[in-house]
This record gives C-alpha cells, sequence and structure tokens, in this order.
C-alpha cells in the first residue's frame, strides 16, 4: 500500500506548521490508532472527570457516546452522537455532535512506523463556542509487545464564531501488553493552546467475546505537568466492537 | 559539499533499497484451520504478507513473528509486513479461537 493521500496531506501539514497559533481548543483525551479494519462497527463512550482544588478547574467532567463503521481498507468513520460538558459554574450541557474520520495510510509494518491521519468536523451547540475542523497525522510503531502511538492535531474554528487562528496539541501513549486484557503504560498530552500538559499512567486491554465480538477498555490517572492544567483528571473509555 | 551529497545519497539509496522479500506470502483461514499449516519464509528481510480469511467470523492473527496483530474481516483479506526475522520457527495463533494456529519457519 502507498501514501494514498501523500500528496494533499504533505501541503496541508506545511501549511498548519506554518501558520500555527494558539487558540482555544476542546479536551480530548485520546490517542488515536491509525488502523482500522473493514467491516467493523464500533459503539464507544469517553468520560474525564477533572479533581482541582483550585476555583474555576473543578468540579468538570463530560462525556460522550459514538456510533463508528470501517467501510473501506482505510477509512473509519464515526458519530459522536452526543458530547455532554459540566464545566465549573454551569450544569450538564450538550456541548455538541462530531463527525470523525480516519484514514490508514499505510500497511501494518511497511514502514518505520505505520501512519494514518485523521479528519474531524465539530459541531458545538454551545453559544459562543465555533465550530471546528480537526486535521492531523496519527503515527503508531508496534513492536512486539511495546506500542506507541503519536498524534500531532490541528484544530481551526469555523463559522460566526471563529479565530483565524490554528491551535495544535499533542499526543502520545505508551503500553506494554502482558496479557491482551492487560496493557499497562502512559499517555501525556501537550495542549500548548490551553497551556496544559498532561501525563499519567493507562491500563488498557482487550476482551475478545464470542462470535467475533470484542470489548476494549482503557483507564487511567492524568496529572498536571503545570499550573494551567488540572491537577489531576480521571479518564475512562471503553468500545464495543462487532462485525 | 561533494562528500555531504555522495554521503547522503548513498544513505537515501541504502534505506530505499532495504532488504525486502519481492514475492508476497498469503495464509488463508478457512473453518478447517490455516494453510498452509507451516509457511515458509526468507530470514532477514521483511515480508509482504496476505491473510485470507474464509470464515465467517474475524481472526486476529497474534504471535512472535507479527509485530503488530493482523486482524481479518469475516470473507475478508488484511495486508501487512512481518519481519526481518532471524532463523527460526514463529508460532502464531488466533486471537478469536485459540485452537486455530499455525506456524512462520524463517530459513
Amino acid at each position: 500500500m502507498l501514501f494514498r493521500f501523500s500528496g494533499p496531506v504533505c501541503c496541508l501539514l506545511v501549511q498548519l506548521i506554518t501558520f500555527s497559533v494558539p487558540v482555544f481548543a476542546d479536551d480530548d483525551y485520546i490517542v488515536y490508532s491509525p488502523h482500522v479494519v473493514k467491516g467493523q462497527t464500533e459503539i464507544e463512550s469517553r468520560a474525564y472527570a477533572v479533581s482541582d482544588s483550585r476555583p474555576g478547574f473543578a468540579p468538570s467532567n463530560g462525556y460522550l457516546l459514538s456510533l463508528g463503521h470501517t467501510f473501506t481498507d482505510y477509512w473509519k468513520s464515526e458519530v459522536y452522537v452526543s458530547e455532554y460538558q459540566h464545566l465549573p459554574g454551569s450544569g450538564n450541557s450538550l456541548y455538541g455532535h462530531e463527525w470523525e474520520n480516519t484514514f490508514q495510510l499505510t500497511d501494518r509494518g511497511e514502514y518505520i512506523v505505520d501512519w494514518g491521519f485523521l479528519a474531524a468536523y465539530s459541531q458545538h451547540t454551545l453559544p459562543g463556542i465555533a465550530d471546528t475542523l480537526e486535521l492531523g497525522p496519527l503515527i503508531e510503531k508496534d513492536s512486539g509487545r511495546l506500542q506507541q502511538r503519536l498524534n500531532i492535531l490541528a484544530e481551526k474554528d469555523l463559522g460566526s464564531n471563529a479565530t483565524l487562528r490554528y491551535a495544535l496539541r499533542g499526543g502520545y501513549a505508551l503500553s506494554y501488553r502482558v496479557t491482551n486484557q492487560f496493557q499497562p503504560g502512559f499517555e501525556a498530552y501537550y495542549r500548548p493552546i490551553d497551556n496544559a500538559h498532561q501525563i499519567g499512567p493507562m491500563i488498557q486491554g482487550e476482551l475478545f467475546l464470542a462470535n467475533g465480538k470484542e470489548v476494549e477498555y482503557s483507564f487511567g490517572m492524568l496529572r498536571g505537568l503545570n499550573n494551567g492544567a488540572p491537577q489531576n483528571v480521571i479518564v475512562a473509555r471503553m468500545s464495543y466492537e462487532f462485525f | 559539499m561533494k562528500t555531504m551529497t555522495l554521503l547522503l545519497s548513498l544513505g537515501l539509496t541504502a534505506y530505499l533499497v532495504t532488504a525486502q522479500a519481492q514475492d508476497s506470502y498469503t495464509l488463508t483461514i478457512t473453518d478447517h484451520g490455516v494453510e498452509p499449516q507451516t509457511l515458509v519464509v526468507p530470514a532477514g528481510v521483511k515480508i509482504p504478507l496476505a491473510v485470507v480469511n474464509r470464515t465467517s467470523g474475524p481472526i486476529e492473527l497474534e504471535g512472535k513473528a507479527f509485530n503488530s496483530e493482523m486482524v481479518a474481516p469475516p470473507n475478508g483479506q488484511t495486508k501487512g509486513y512481518i519481519g526481518p526475522l532471524q532463523a527460526g520457527d514463529y508460532a502464531f495463533y488466533n486471537d478469536y479461537n485459540r485452537q486455530m494456529t499455525g506456524m512462520i519457519r524463517s530459513h
């Protein structure tokens, strides 16, 4: 498999890096994999909760529900049917909806790392918050039991509340497969736009069920590395996958 | 400058022609098991591998020969690369059906 979208992807990456200037960005505690499996359907739920003694940081939490399907050998599409957030001083609010697309660009093991690309559009329902377009490469390196993922994503505001700037954020995940069900590791997030950087231990795993069904989970706690980040964030993800 | 250009050219050439097997290899999964039961591949080169799934359920092949699991949908296929492998036998199995096993023999 060659780089199917190498030309336009490279041009877009150059443009994003050249014009990246900090703007407000959503919280998104996940490091995406570039791999997709044709014909697989996924129901996913994610949640986070902030613990912080400083005013203005807590209580804050959010959760979302999404439905995804992989239509081809290289394209997975996912719709976030609901995203809720509870911010300090407000109740639970429907934050919006999102349409997310993952493109697998290379075959597993073909190059030093496996490449993919993310393209996502978010519609935000809260007043004053612009819709956003998010783009960027997804990278994975599997070395036996060790798995590493890196995402470098850029977000651009759209619509009447849009600013003219881009927001860059990065995510890195490392895990070691002790067993399929138990894969400890850590995740780190770099969010210059929020001046918030976080890192923390994670446990993930996959549980194989009958008839080709599978449950994947991950739980962890992220610690803030600087004053702009929440002191602690508990993150939980679970997905049910089937054909 | 000429030396640097020559070194860069040699490095790029070495990277581009990194030893890779020319032929693609295929594992076919049926209700009766893995075919071939033992897949023989050359050692020391990266191997393009196709996994064809002729069963009604998904398969997920794992083993020391695979840096990354190979997942094929029901009645579908997947492609990937394994290796370079040192000479030896590498057992693998299907995560969805541990009774389904095979071997990759590198020599």
